[in-house]
């Protein structure tokens, strides 16, 4: 093992003991604005140590940690319970990531897809409109005044999502998609955001949208945030989100993403969430009865 | 002034940053020096007197790279170069690191041949092996 790879492996050690006991006092005092800057610290410090070296999986779930811990800390969620706990699974997860580099010099376990699932964890723990604006330093996106609310997984919107997009198929379509993969039985959804930077960073994402293999369907979207003003307005960032509807496995979809595997998420889908009705119903309890038994007599096949 | 006499310091809390950068610097002939934030930064700079060149990180305790950068600006007269390096969540403070004296500003993690690069450039010695 080098020597930089040793300085790393100590300095990592160090660094997760220290968090986990940041943690465990922030859990008895969670407005603490000071432990919680010195918990920044201790990951940003560790996501730049690992950034040296090719360990991805390390380093996509401490941005998104780093990301959590800066909606905690511009006051857009509370450092709750539920959000220590996914904190020490973090450490725990990059420790034995750590220790594996330690005993053999590299890591050669099949960590990405953990990884990956720990990142959309944490994701879906930071407010969206943290996530596009979350650089900006100083432009807190809380309102005055407005509540700060504990978020939980229950209020993600991304059921309501899926259900926009697959709405916005034309009936026609998506009727056809129905017949031709009912048998098979696989369908995913997946919602590519990409970041603002990422034409620096050699990415192209339409391209990347594109290319998802067994794509079916896609639309692109202007992302949902108040564009800047146009002498402020900058070509070279991306402001689109793309939807995906596609027959690959989850396996296809994180080899296709695997170097952004954080900018997306996967949904898997019942074929049947392609039988949307449409159109008016009259009104009336019993309609709405009618449709709602109607899908669950698809769903179980009858 | 020949490369292997340019004396470069290193601010970085973080030591494993702190040593690849240093190999890099050291393998290719400079002398170097290492600080964990800009306090101690200041100490060095008081006791072994200025550096040809400054390599600053951003987000260090005590001190960070912002308050070193207006520390170093308001006492040095020769206004040595300064390389500012942070991680890529910090990439807007881009403009915040020019206004703070900084000559240049990379992202971390830094290739190795870029940070020699950089380095060259803002010592005027670029070209040289």
């Amino acid at each position: 093992m080098s020597t930089l790879l040793e300085q790393f492996v100590l300095e990592s050690q160090e660094i997760l003991q220290n968090l986990t006991d940041k943690i465990l006092l922030l859990e008895k005092n969670p407005a603490d604005k000071e432990l919680i800057h010195e918990l920044f610290r201790g990951v940003h410090t560790l996501k730049g140590n690992s950034g040296l070296f090719d360990f991805k999986p390390i380093n996509h779930v401490l941005h998104r940690s780093e990301d959590l811990i800066v909606a905690i800390r511009e006051g857009h969620i509370s450092f709750s319970q539920e959000v220590a706990d996914q904190l020490l699974h973090v450490i725990d997860f990059i420790s034995m990531l750590v220790d594996e580099i330690r005993q053999t010099g590299s890591l050669k376990g099949e960590y990405e897809k953990t990884a990956l699932e720990l990142s959309q964890l944490l994701n879906s723990y930071v407010p969206s409109n943290q996530k596009v604006e979350k650089t900006k330093k100083g432009k807190k996106q809380t309102k005055k005044g407005k509540k700060q609310k504990e978020l939980t997984k229950e209020e993600n919107p991304l059921e309501e999502k899926v259900r926009e997009f697959l709405f916005d198929i034309p009936e026609k379509i998506r009727i056809g998609i129905f017949q031709e993969i009912v048998a098979k039985k696989q369908l995913q959804v997946v919602f590519y955001h990409p970041e603002e930077e990422c034409f620096f960073k050699g990415e192209d994402p339409f391209y990347l949208a594109r290319n998802v293999p067994g794509c079916l369907w896609g639309n692109i979207q202007p992302r949902k945030k108040k564009l800047p003003d146009l002498i402020d307005f900058d070509c070279y960032r991306c402001f689109l989100d793309f939807s995906i509807l596609t027959t690959a496995t989850q396996d296809e979809l994180l080899e296709h993403f695997k170097f952004i595997a954080e900018q997306v998420q996967i949904v898997q889908l019942s074929p049947y969430s392609l039988i949307l009705p449409k159109g008016k119903a009259n009104g009336g309890p019993v309609y709405a009865d009618f449709v709602n038994e109607g899908l669950v007599l698809l769903e179980g096949g009858e | 002034m020949k490369q292997k006499e340019k004396r470069i310091l290193i601010l970085d809390d973080a030591a494993t940053v702190r040593l690849f950068e240093r190999t890099i610097l050291s393998e290719a002939g400079f002398h170097v020096d290492e600080a964990i934030n800009g306090s101690e930064a200041i100490e060095k700079i008081l006791l072994n007197g200025h550096y040809d060149l400054y390599l600053v990180d951003i987000n260090m305790p005590k001190m960070d790279g912002y308050s070193f950068m207006k520390e170093l600006r308001s006492m040095e007269i020769d206004q040595a170069p300064a390389l500012m390096v942070s991680t890529e969540s910090e990439e807007f403070d881009r403009e915040q690191a020019f206004r703070a004296g900084a000559n240049y500003y990379l992202t971390k993690p830094i290739k190795p041949e870029v940070l020699l690069t950089y380095v060259r450039i803002l010592l005027g010695i670029g070209g040289t092996r």
